[in-house]
């Protein structure tokens, strides 16, 4: 479980990592292009815009996976360990439910500008293509809410603490 | 309920949230949802939700972060610390208090590189610390100096809380970062004149040592000019308009890298590594962001915000202590508080607040650039003042033979120099503002 979980995360980090790479290269392209022929890449704003959107969802899941969704520990480090796991548990579950509905809404988001068919300025890229990019990772940001919920919860009830 | 009610409703509700382990995120997200539910109606809630997500995403600023956030990765993982360290260690390591004066020096220049703190800090200490210990330098002095000078990771562009402040308060990033040069610099400055009245007055928490020869120096300097050039080509570029901010983090990710690997320290795992952790905090600002944008677009509805800028403008103080008090609010959350969310938590509230006060006659790009400026101090300030200093647990987890309270008494001394700092661009907007005119 824990396994395919993290995997899936990584694969997803990595592939966002790659967009980002590729986001990068088409920068020094584009600035190559408008320094030494006079002319940058046609829409290269749209696209940075696309790739952003796309890698920055594709690294939520392992952001939730390595707890880096930052909390207050502030008021609860009196607590015993296992009454933290409680609410850690509590906690990624509602992080869940959020990401589910962002998810849900998302998906019809897209669906709504795909039946629209509107397409970006310049680049002229179909914007439903990056609407739906951000679906499966941000559903899948609420899958892994719900596995580390299951994390902190076995936490909280085994008896090491 | 009254707006103004619904909005404290919603607010005490993030804050209950918060204190409950509930993810800053959605501890923010959920009072937003249920109060723009119960005063627009779920037919306009369902339908801001299908926008909410890719709007945030697609902004072209926003993409600036996750490549300055690659760039700090690959030049962390890179060893660069290594490089600037021993080179500044060859400059002015043999005066008393010489080697803590390098650390510093190290930290402001990986700071050009690098717009996070913590990873500053950490990555400086690892190289910097035990070279300190082992030539006899106080746990009180080295602990407290990497704290400290970690802070110059954010304070010296570019920086991740800009970036934020920046996207939030509509303002142009290439600016803000000129703006930002001054006090950062003034800011090493400081610290380094702090380590040398300190050590004047406790010669022995910082023995001096023999002088590294010329050679030496030069041999240092051959391993720290790519790094000085990546600062230039970025930074001129941005500042002189030839490339966006955006356009300046690709390049300036893609030369860290090359840097690294000629440097035989780039393997793939450190690359591995490198997106790992840059997904990690992309994703974590990501999701503050998602989360304030709905609590926000609530608290819009409610005309909490408005109500607030209202009463305050009609108070009969100086705007310029309605800013100190401002700067002492942020004080007191940030010792609470991650201070990345606080500040998107408060800046659409706080800002429209301080673009109505009349401060020194500036304009109004000029007055939001410098609050900024301002903002990012006090940030910097949370990142080691006591009772929760983030720098201060990362460098005691890196030196847990040092006790933390030894570090937060040698902290104090930095944050004396912290202090002279907030006063002086307090009370001389012209320091960051300069730069900025000069460049547009």
């Amino acid at each position: 479980m824990r396994r395919a979980i993290e995997l899936t995360a990584k694969a997803l980090a990595f592939a966002g990592g790659a967009v980002l790479v590729a986001m990068l290269g088409m920068s020094v392209a584009s600035i190559a292009g408008r320094a030494f022929f006079g002319r940058p890449i046609q829409g290269d704003f749209e696209l940075v815009q696309f790739g952003c959107a796309i890698s920055i969802a594709a690294f939520l899941p392992w952001c939730q996976l390595s707890r880096g969704n930052i909390i207050v520990n502030f008021f609860t480090t009196g607590l015993p360990k296992r009454a933290q796991a409680a609410l850690d548990a509590v906690g990624a579950l509602l992080l869940a439910a959020v990401m589910a509905l962002v998810a849900w809404r998302a998906g019809l988001g897209a669906e709504s500008v795909w039946a629209s068919g509107e397409r970006a300025m310049i680049s002229r890229v179909p914007q439903w293509i990056a609407y739906a990019a951000i679906v499966p990772p941000l559903a899948f940001t609420a899958v892994v809410g719900l596995y580390t919920a299951w994390e902190s919860l076995q936490q909280a009830l085994s008896p090491k603490g | 309920m009254s707006g103004l009610a619904l909005g404290a409703a919603m607010f005490g509700g993030m804050l209950a949230l918060m204190a409950l382990r509930v993810p800053i995120a959605i501890a923010m997200f959920i009072p937003g949802a249920l109060g723009y539910l119960s005063i627009a109606g779920d037919a306009p809630f369902l339908n801001l939700l299908k926008g909410i997500a890719y709007a945030r995403l697609s902004n072209y600023d926003l993409s600036v972060i996750p490549l300055f956030l690659l760039m700090g990765a690959f030049a962390t993982q890179g060893g660069l610390s290594r490089a600037l360290f021993a080179f500044a260690n060859a400059l002015i390591g043999h005066v008393r208090g010489g080697i803590a004066m390098a650390s510093v020096l190290a930290c402001a220049a990986f700071g050009t590189v690098c717009g996070s703190s913590v990873a500053t800090c950490a990555t400086v200490t690892q190289v910097a610390l035990p070279e300190m210990r082992r030539h006899g330098y106080s746990g009180r002095l080295s602990t407290a100096t990497m704290a400290a000078g970690g802070t110059l990771g954010i304070l010296i562009p570019p920086s991740v809380v800009l970036i934020v402040y920046a996207i939030l308060a509509e303002q142009n990033i290439a600016k803000l970062f000129a703006a930002a040069m001054v006090p950062g610099i003034l800011g090493a400055g400081l610290y380094l004149a702090a380590i040398a009245i300190y050590v004047r007055l406790f010669p022995a928490q910082g023995p001096s040592q023999p002088r590294h020869s010329s050679a030496e120096l030069l041999q240092a300097a051959k391993e720290v000019w790519p790094i000085a050039l990546i600062f230039l080509v970025v930074f001129g570029g941005i500042y002189g308009g030839f490339f966006t901010p955006t356009e300046g983090a690709a390049v300036g990710a893609g030369s860290t890298f090359l840097t690294a690997l000629l440097k035989g320290e780039m393997g793939f795992q450190a690359f591995k590594r490198s997106f790992l952790s840059t997904a990690e905090t992309a994703g974590f600002v990501f999701m503050i962001f998602l989360g304030a944008d709905m609590l926000n677009s609530a608290l819009a509805l409610s005309q909490m915000p408005m109500r607030i800028a209202e009463a305050v403008g009609s108070l009969d103080v100086a705007p310029v202590v309605v800013v100190g008090l401002i700067m002492l609010l942020y004080l007191l959350l940030s010792s609470v508080m991650d201070e990345l969310a606080m500040i998107v938590l408060t800046i659409p509230i706080l800002f429209p607040l301080v673009m109505e006060l009349d401060l020194y006659g500036l304009n109004g790009t000029e007055k939001a650039i410098w609050f900024g400026i301002l903002v990012l101090s006090v940030v910097e300030i949370g990142l080691i003042a006591p009772p929760v200093g983030l720098n201060v647990y990362v460098v005691n987890s890196l030196a847990p033979d040092v006790p933390m309270s030894e570090t937060y008494k040698g902290v104090a001394v930095f944050l004396t120099a912290d202090l002279v700092r907030i006063t002086l661009v307090l009370a001389f907007p012209g320091l960051s503002l300069w730069l900025m005119r000069l460049i547009s």
